[in-house]
């Protein structure tokens, strides 16, 4: 069992601070999710957290920095990046070269093969694998070592929906095991169903760190969806108690700032009808999309592309999301 | 440190590269030693036995200065590829989360190359010596001769394919290491070394160009450098030993630098 203590990360590229001040802490027992939106630092702070880029602050692994780790992959697997292999040697080869390293059997090599589905193309040369062959052959070298710890960046990158579904059993059947899996990945409804708890950043900074429930409900969207015929006189009073009421296209009304029971009691003190008076949950993606739309290091524009014709783009819900300023 | 010394053994064990690039210098080695020994047998005056004789067959022509010691060049390609291949394929960062001692990872590195770069060259003087001795069966063969020719090769190829080594951990670009190997040995020590000779031009410093450590490491098994034409100059070039020493000073001071910006470096 180890828990992954990251505490003050940072690091600088020339005049741009990747990451800043970064501290989390992933537990034994659970998938935690490492989401931020591109160029946020996800992939600097794995690599400062094995000690491959040198920067400021400290990761322990049960205590233990990994530079200080005898035998490394016994302890904490990773997958860093698609295809990190010489495209000649064959997939089993690359598996027992890193295995010779910690000590690990040859026969372990076949077993992790095995476990990611490639053992047909053992012998066969990764220059001829596709992305979703060669993020297998990743997550095979990290699970060589039988590690307590998993960190992979973007496992699901290349992988085909057979493949994601795999990938998502996989990893909470190890959480389930007792070990630590600290995942990045920007397939939000795929972490929604995967991750236990949620590590946030954005532009190299900590937005969130908890459970995911958590996460999820701390979202102003998260509402209360209200129709009423007196909606004016009822409307009025909620705003006055302090709720803040929206009407929607379809006749609806969302209120927010005030819970169900409450609406439910101010409506009989006024005798209002209530058609409706539901609650709706925020997706990860509203609440990451919110949590992160200050935050992006890269923001589309429409530039060129042209909308259908006689619009002028204003209204288009999309339009407003890629064209979203900083 | 084992830890390491079994991951670079079992990686050059598991790439082509490593047995197609001695195969190379073993044809190499063996063909034109043989070429040049059926060749030799047939002169006269050669047959009087100069010493050099006995070098410029070993070596492939090489130890009379007649040509570069070609072997040499392709261990320096094997030593590029040690460093080459984990930057070409993003594989350092698989091999430094399996080993993250990176002085460990550095000292295997070097360790094994100048384990198989030697005993390539070695092998490969030893074929050309056999040669000698089957082309041209009453070449004179003294034993200093055949020791200086054997140490200086190993000796010469081993730093070569340190510099190699170190000049692709530097770049952390394989093509840009090969360019620097192949163009200053080459082309970039003969156009400074004709500059510095230049009469009454360099005086004071034209003594530097005898230190110009590919050319002052060739002395290790050179026993008649045609640039010794160039001693009407006023150009006198190292004996084997103060050329050794002036190649390995080169070569460790590369890897000096080269093993301090590893360690430093981002992966």
């Amino acid at each position: 069992m180890a828990t992954i203590e990251a505490v003050g990360l940072a690091k600088r590229y020339g005049s741009k601070q990747a990451v800043e001040g970064l501290s989390f802490r992933v537990d034994p027992g659970s998938v935690t999710g490492f989401l931020g939106p591109n160029g946020s630092g996800k992939s600097t702070t794995i690599r400062l957290m094995l000690g491959l880029d040198n920067g400021e602050g400290s990761t322990t692994f049960d205590g233990q920095p990994f530079r200080s780790l005898r035998d490394p992959m016994r302890h904490v697997g990773a997958l860093l990046e698609a295809k990190p292999f010489h495209p000649t040697r064959s997939a089993r080869n690359h598996l027992r070269l890193l295995a010779v390293s910690n000590d690990i059997a040859d026969s372990r090599c076949d077993e992790v093969l095995e476990m990611v589905g490639l053992t047909s193309v053992a012998k066969g040369k990764p220059k001829k694998f596709s992305l979703g062959m060669g993020q297998r052959l990743g997550i095979a070298a990290a699970l060589l070592g039988d590690p307590h710890t998993l960190i992979l960046d973007e496992p699901a990158n290349g992988l085909d929906p057979q493949g994601i579904q795999w990938l998502r059993s996989l990893l909470k059947q190890l959480a389930g095991e007792g070990r630590s899996v600290f995942v990045s990945s920007h397939l939000l409804a795929e972490m929604a169903l995967m991750a236990d708890r949620l590590v946030v950043i954005g532009r190299g900074r900590l937005i969130a760190s908890g459970p995911v429930e958590d996460f999820i409900k701390s979202s102003r969207n998260n509402a209360i969806v209200l129709r009423s015929p007196d909606i004016e006189r009822l409307g009025s009073a909620l705003a006055e108690r302090g709720a803040s009421v929206q009407g929607q296209a379809d006749g609806s009304f969302v209120v927010s700032g005030m819970d169900r029971q409450q609406i439910g009691d101010i409506a009989h003190e006024l005798h209002a009808r209530l058609h409706e008076l539901s609650s709706r949950e925020a997706t990860l993606e509203e609440a990451f999309l919110e949590a992160t739309g200050m935050s992006e290091e890269y923001v589309g524009h429409p530039g060129g592309l042209s909308g259908p014709p006689g619009s002028d783009g204003a209204d288009n819900p999309a339009t407003m999301t890629t064209g979203q300023t900083r | 440190m084992t830890a390491a010394l079994r991951y670079e053994w079992r990686r050059l064990l598991t790439l082509r590269s490593t047995y197609w690039l001695i195969a190379v210098s073993v044809v190499i080695a063996a063909t034109l030693s043989s070429l040049i020994a059926w060749g030799f047998s047939g002169v006269e005056i050669f047959r009087e036995g100069p010493d050099f004789v006995l070098a410029a067959i070993a070596t492939q022509g090489a130890g009379a200065g007649f040509a570069p010691l070609l072997i040499a060049y392709v261990m320096s390609i094997f030593g590029i590829l040690t460093f080459g291949h984990e930057y070409r394929h993003g594989m350092i960062r698989a091999t430094l989360t399996a080993v993250p001692n990176r002085l460990a990872v550095f000292a295997a590195k070097v360790v094994l190359t100048v384990v198989v770069a030697g005993l390539t060259a070695l092998t490969c003087a030893g074929l050309g010596l056999l040669a000698a001795k089957i082309f041209f069966t009453d070449i004179p063969m003294a034993g200093n001769d055949v020791t200086r020719i054997l140490a200086g090769v190993s000796l010469y190829a081993a730093l070569f394919a340190l510099v190699g080594l170190a000049l692709a951990a530097i770049f952390r670009n394989q093509i840009a290491a090969i360019v620097a190997v192949l163009l200053f040995p080459l082309v970039g020590e003969a156009i400074i070394r004709l500059v510095l000779i230049i009469p009454d031009a360099f005086d004071d410093i034209q003594g530097a160009a005898a230190y110009l450590p590919f050319d002052a490491g060739a002395q290790m098994f050179s026993f008649l450098d045609l640039d010794q034409v160039l001693e009407v100059f006023g150009f006198r070039p190292l004996a084997a030993v103060e050329g050794g020493i002036t190649f390995g000073v080169f070569t460790a001071v590369l890897l000096a630098i080269a093993g301090v910006l590893f360690v430093r470096r981002d992966a």
